[in-house]
């Protein structure tokens, strides 16, 4: 470990275990760490039992997506993907880069709406009810969306519960915030509906989260947001941690909500029911010493 | 003058009892009675015939259909999966060879038009920059695909087959109701009928001078062929259709049929590498085009909804790859967003720097606010119609409605204001329509849907179209889902 950057080994895995036997599969695993700046894949490797080989392609994002296809019936499969990932230590975002005056001609412009309209349109898990929408803070531009934004993140943190159990996959913003309660995602999908509303375009990104020097085991994959701030770019906010986005997060993808990437997507064709266990460890170099 | 000499009209004779309703207009009569130039000979034809053999010949018709087995299902709650035999009308609605040059014109330029619009909105969107069409408009349509961003279609096309749908109203004038640019269907009814009338009425193609339309399959698969990915020189081509539940089940079996290549389900095709590839008994044929009659929300379950089992899962990425053309692209259904329909004479204008050849209908989005005060207080002078429905469904029209179905759309419309869009309602011309509880011939509404295709270098429109007809007295509904009939269409000779 050094002043400069952080060393990390992280390892998904997931088992899919069928009742009955399955004739076709196809699954397509959003697991593997980008490249980006502060962020190096330095290398990785993939285990699996599914298909003879892996196919690896960018989804619409520029994403790269492992995806598996059967080539017999199977009643169970694994997925286990290693990489190495060297992170820079990088200074937290202080001042806005731009006045107030350019930054809001900037996020009032309708070339912006245009521009970033896939960040900045409710999508399907961040579209508000109306009558929920008296519940976003008002980003009323007497101070930089940057500020606006810190404040955001305090707001969904505080107005919301951690609560593993209250909701799933499918809930969207309005039900987890209708409940206050949720995990990362759906305080995710809150923060990003809130800053659209406000005209401040904002996006879902999965990743790992390496919770402490000497934390080792098991944990999910973290969903957190970045929004856009005009002169300084995307910046990631942790609303679940209320914190901003650090060295300790490693990125895997973004897009428009959760649908843009789950960690595994697939279809297959069988008739009984299915088990899906699935593990995740992210470690510093350090602790592994 | 002639009302009162009906027995001076011989012409008119198996049309004697023929009732005008003023203020509509008759394709085949004039204001005066009199037959219109190229419908003379027909109704001179027409005059032969005593009602008796009449109906003998409709007879005929009726089992031709019967026989080729061109049925449809229909989708509502009590008639659940029932097949139905499209009605059809053996009085052929014809077009003047001046007149049909007007309306191709028309269309191939508004289809061009509508395909650098497609261009345009998934690249630089400069129309949306330059504000002629409103931005959020576009991205707030149900049928924008993002996954279409960036992407070049071969030859970037995306509107290959467009089903356009055009009528005349009352000012002699022909106006475009829909553009249908998604997965138009109908064409297979227009070859049947031209079928069905060789058969059963061969001496009226003695004596006109009518149009071919026997080439469309071949026309439809030379495109299909030239849409090839690139390097791609013998493609292998398929019809897509979602099964045989599917209302247009008949047209896809028909078309696959006609082409001579194969009618394929999602289930029959996997992907593997991005490269899209058919199940057969000797072993994967790689597939390079396909006609698909499944809609966009349905053709990749990895990609749109999960757990469409109509579709194939990969087959996005494969076309994002490059690797196999679908006809239509996906996301075309922005052109044919009814509240983008609003602006098309501008798309036009925007792109093609010409006028629109034919007209628009007055629409009212009622995302307006001004829109949306005229229509709550004038909806029983309007027809209001849901943005992203096809097929004539979730439609009212006002003058016609009772006032709790007026309320219930003034409910509707205030809770989705995006959704909805007016218009005033047009007098679709009428044809003579053989009544068979009256025996009569008698006044019907009628519309016209017309194909076109596109390929890289070459707009193909076929000539003439489904003519559809609302078969209840008065009703100006015409699609085939809500009770419409049809009637062959002639495209005369210069």
């Amino acid at each position: 470990m050094s002043d400069h950057h952080i060393d990390y080994n992280i390892e998904y895995y997931s088992k899919n275990t069928y009742k009955e036997t399955a004739t076709e599969g196809i699954f397509e695993f959003n697991v593997s760490p980008c490249n980006e700046e502060g962020q190096i894949l330095v290398d990785y490797k993939i285990k699996q039992t599914l298909s003879d080989s892996v196919f690896r392609q960018s989804n619409l994002f520029g994403f790269e997506i492992n995806r598996i296809r059967s080539t017999a019936k199977f009643e169970e499969f694994y997925f286990r993907y290693q990489a190495r990932v060297q992170k820079a230590r990088i200074p937290l975002p202080g001042v806005p880069a731009w006045n107030l005056e350019k930054e809001l001609e900037e996020l009032l412009s309708d070339q912006f709406f245009i521009n970033h309209h896939v960040f900045l349109c409710p999508s399907f898990y961040t579209r508000l009810p109306e009558q929920q929408l008296s519940l976003v803070p008002v980003y009323d531009k007497k101070i930089s969306p940057l500020d606006y934004l810190k404040t955001l993140n305090d707001h969904v943190h505080a107005s919301m519960k951690y609560e593993s159990n209250a909701t799933s996959v499918t809930t969207k913003a309005g039900d987890a915030l209708a409940l206050s309660k949720g995990v990362c995602q759906d305080f995710a999908h809150v923060f990003i509906a809130m800053a659209r509303y406000n005209g401040i375009p904002a996006r879902y990104v999965s990743g790992y989260l390496h919770q402490g020097i000497n934390y080792v085991g098991s944990s999910f994959m973290h969903a957190w947001v970045e929004a856009y701030v005009p002169g300084m770019g995307w910046i990631g906010f942790d609303p679940t941690n209320n914190i901003l986005v650090d060295e300790h997060f490693i990125k895997v993808s973004h897009g428009a909500d959760y649908a843009d990437c789950s960690p595994i997507k697939g279809v297959l064709r069988t008739n009984g029911d299915s088990v899906m266990a699935y593990d995740v460890k992210v470690m510093s170099q350090q602790s592994q010493q | 003058m002639m009302k009162d000499a009906p027995l001076e009209l011989p012409k008119k004779a198996i049309l004697d009892n023929y009732e005008m309703c003023e203020g509509l207009y008759d394709e085949i009569f004039d204001a005066n009675q009199n037959a219109r130039e190229h419908y003379k000979i027909l109704v001179e034809d027409f005059g032969k015939l005593k009602p008796e053999d009449y109906t003998k010949l409709n007879d005929y018709a009726k089992i031709s259909f019967f026989n080729q087995g061109i049925t449809f299902a229909v989708y509502s709650e009590s008639l659940k999966g029932v097949e139905r035999i499209f009605p059809f009308d053996l009085m052929p609605r014809i077009i003047a060879a001046k007149e049909w040059e007007h309306v191709e014109k028309g269309l191939i330029q508004r289809n061009l038009a509508i395909n650098h619009f497609l261009y345009d909105i998934y690249h630089d969107k400069k129309i949306l920059r330059d504000k002629v069409v409103p931005a959020d408009l576009v991205f707030s349509s149900n049928f924008y695909v993002r996954e279409m961003i960036g992407i070049n279609p071969p030859g970037n096309i995306y509107t290959h087959i467009c089903g356009t749908d055009i009528i005349r109203h009352n000012d002699g004038h022909y106006y475009v109701l829909e553009d249908n640019v998604r997965c138009p269907s109908g064409v297979s009814y227009v070859l049947s009928n031209r079928e069905t009338m060789k058969k059963v009425f061969s001496n009226g193609f003695l004596h006109h001078d009518v149009r071919s339309i026997d080439d469309y399959p071949h026309q439809l698969l030379e495109m299909m062929v030239s849409m090839a990915p690139e390097g791609v020189d013998d493609p292998t081509c398929v019809v897509m259709s979602p099964g045989m539940y599917n209302s247009a089940y008949y047209e896809h079996s028909f078309l696959a049929q006609n082409m001579g290549i194969q009618l394929v389900e999602g289930r029959d095709l996997f992907v593997d590498k991005n490269f899209v590839y058919m199940k057969t008994i000797h072993g994967p044929t790689k597939i390079d085009v396909i006609y698909r009659r499944v809609d966009d929300e349905f053709i990749d379950p990895l990609c749109f909804r999960a757990g469409s089992y109509l579709g194939v899962p990969g087959l996005m990425s494969a076309y994002r790859a490059g690797n196999v053309t679908l006809i239509n692209a996906p996301g075309t259904g922005v052109a044919d967003d009814k509240a983008v329909y609003i602006y098309m004479p501008d798309i036009i204008r925007y792109y093609l720097n010409e006028e629109p050849i034919l007209k628009n209908v007055r629409t009212y989005r009622c995302e307006l606010e001004e829109d949306y005060r005229f229509v709550m207080e004038n909806m029983h002078n309007l027809v209001v119609k849901p943005v992203d429905e096809s097929g004539g469904y979730g439609i009212l029209i006002g003058s016609r409605a009772s006032q709790e179905e007026l309320e219930e759309f003034r409910t509707l419309i205030t809770g989705n204001r995006r959704k909805y869009i007016a218009q005033p309602i047009m007098s679709l011309s009428v044809h003579g329509t053989f009544i068979e509880s009256e025996s009569a011939f008698e006044q019907r509404h009628i519309d016209l849907r017309t194909f076109s295709l596109m390929s890289k270098d070459k707009q193909f429109v076929l000539k003439g179209g489904l003519s559809r007809v609302a078969l209840t007295r008065g009703s100006l509904v015409v699609n085939s889902s809500q009770g419409g009939g049809s009637k062959d269409t002639w495209v005369l000779e210069e």
